[in-house]
């Protein structure tokens, strides 16, 4: 995966790192954004990464590649594709900021009220991921995390003054 | 009338001025209405979304709200604020639609209601952490709002303030003369057909679109295109990307003459040499420097030692109308 994936790009994937919340780093991956610059400069790349991209999940089944599907989809405008692809993504590392953003993004493109669900209260869905011992990121557990952080009044049209500085304008 | 003044028109489109008190991107909705642009998006205030909505409905236009922004002084944000060092001088929080903190709702419109899914996240603080939208969504973004690709490619490449003179790049790659239709040196001022930065001052996508647009305007609002037309083809003296200059006169023979200066952008800090050419009546570049006269007397000089940066350099601009 790695020798094609250079060869086709003319970088490394590099390996996948946890942006967990505590470290307050904005994003540690790099590849999407990279990714993004290449095929804009030049699209038919993203047909050669999509003809690659099965062959890659197959030969590793990991965090890094369910992300780097994710991206491909993404890229490709199927949305659809990358949030199942970034799902994944999550349930096999649920402490990882970059996958719950990147799957907000893609249902935020659905019109997938879910996708604001999560941009606007990322932290609380990934703690109540941990704290109500979810093993799969899918539809299902992400209402059922919605659910219990409207019960709790987590959400954050519920306590908004807890983020407005003193100084408005 | 005066240049520069306050510009209204006379009936098409004339309630969205209305109900922003002013006419910023006025021609951009006439052209979202006219079926030529397809979406834009803005920032109303969050109590009035009810009263826009109706007023895009009775043009045609459909609307989604995204998020309501509170704008907010970066010096008055916590330090702990996650990717603070990337915040500008325009920043905002970000809440839910629901959220009783005032402030405005970032909405998109257009024409075609599929397309309001095109829309783009605009980066805000939620819950102390900058949110930004994945980097392909900015670079595909010019195309969504039906820029010209050739114009959303070479903003790509050139737009990099520490690297490259904007303005400057567009300069060195038209050929020919300057056409008026990709002026766009007077878009913050309303009097503009374009709300992009063109490839060039010549740029045929960009001619093309323009002459669609100014044509179905002119139709209705026959004297307001006159009064852009006559903005547009002012002469202009550029420095910088948001540090430029229109003239009420003329060039000739690399001399520019004239009897007024106007700053048309909106970023203030832009205005740093106007008091100069005021004191002036004429002046010519030599070099780098710009020789600033009264008749034949020299009053003033804004040289090289006095740039914001390296790529800062003036040239002069003389839209024509073919």
């Amino acid at each position: 995966m790695e020798q094609e994936f250079f060869e086709i790009t003319g970088f490394l994937p590099g390996p996948r790192l946890t942006n967990a919340l505590a470290e307050k780093e904005l994003r540690k991956d790099r590849l999407f954004q990279s990714l993004a610059n290449l095929v804009f400069d030049s699209p038919e790349i993203l047909h050669l990464l999509k003809s690659r991209v099965g062959s890659w999940l197959e030969e590793e089944f990991s965090e890094r590649t369910q992300a780097l599907a994710g991206y491909i989809a993404y890229l490709d405008e199927d949305y659809h594709r990358a949030a199942s692809s970034f799902m994944t993504a999550v349930t096999m590392n649920p402490a990882n900021l970059d996958s719950w953003l990147d799957l907000a993004f893609s249902l935020y493109h659905l019109s997938d009220p879910m996708g604001y669900a999560i941009i606007f209260n990322y932290d609380v869905f990934i703690t109540l991921y941990r704290e109500m011992e979810i093993k799969q990121c899918c539809r299902e557990s992400l209402e059922k995390i919605e659910a219990e952080m409207l019960e709790r009044g987590l959400e954050l049209s519920q306590n908004p003054g807890a983020f407005l500085p003193q100084q408005k304008l | 009338m005066a240049f520069f003044e306050k510009i209204v028109p006379e009936s098409f489109c004339r309630e969205f001025v209305e109900f922003r008190g002013d006419a910023h991107q006025i021609v951009m909705y006439m052209s979202l209405v006219l079926g030529i642009k397809p979406l834009l998006d803005d920032w109303i205030p969050a109590g009035r979304l009810d009263e826009y909505v109706s007023l895009c409905r009775s043009y045609g236009l459909h609307v989604k709200a995204d998020a309501l922004h509170c704008s907010v002084d970066p010096r008055a944000l916590p330090e702990d604020v996650v990717g603070k060092e990337y915040i500008t001088s325009t920043s905002a929080l970000g809440f839910p639609l629901n959220t009783e903190a005032g402030g405005n709702v970032h909405v998109f419109v257009s024409k075609e209601k599929e397309l309001l899914g095109r829309g783009m996240w605009y980066p805000v603080i939620v819950r102390n952490r900058m949110i930004e939208q994945p980097r392909i969504d900015i670079l595909k973004y010019g195309e969504v709002l039906g820029y010209p690709s050739c114009c959303v490619r070479f903003f790509r490449h050139y737009n990099n303030w520490s690297r490259y003179n904007f303005l400057g790049e567009i300069h060195s790659r038209t050929a020919g003369s300057p056409h008026y239709y990709c002026n766009p040196f007077t878009k913050d001022a309303v009097y503009s057909y374009i709300y992009h930065m063109p490839c060039s001052y010549r740029c045929e996508a960009t001619i093309s679109l323009v002459g669609r647009l100014r044509s179905e305007i002119q139709k209705r609002e026959p004297a307001f295109v006159d009064a852009i037309d006559r903005h547009l083809a002012l002469p202009f003296l550029v420095f910088f990307e948001r540090r430029f200059y229109a003239f009420e006169g003329f060039i000739d023979n690399d001399r520019l003459y004239y009897s007024k200066v106007h700053f048309p952008d909106s970023w203030r800090p832009g205005k740093v040499y106007l008091e100069m050419l005021e004191s002036g009546n004429n002046l010519h570049i030599s070099g780098d420097t710009v020789h600033i006269f009264r008749g034949r007397r020299a009053v003033a000089r804004i040289g090289p030692e006095m740039r914001e940066n390296e790529f800062e350099r003036p040239f002069l601009l003389q839209f024509g109308r073919h």
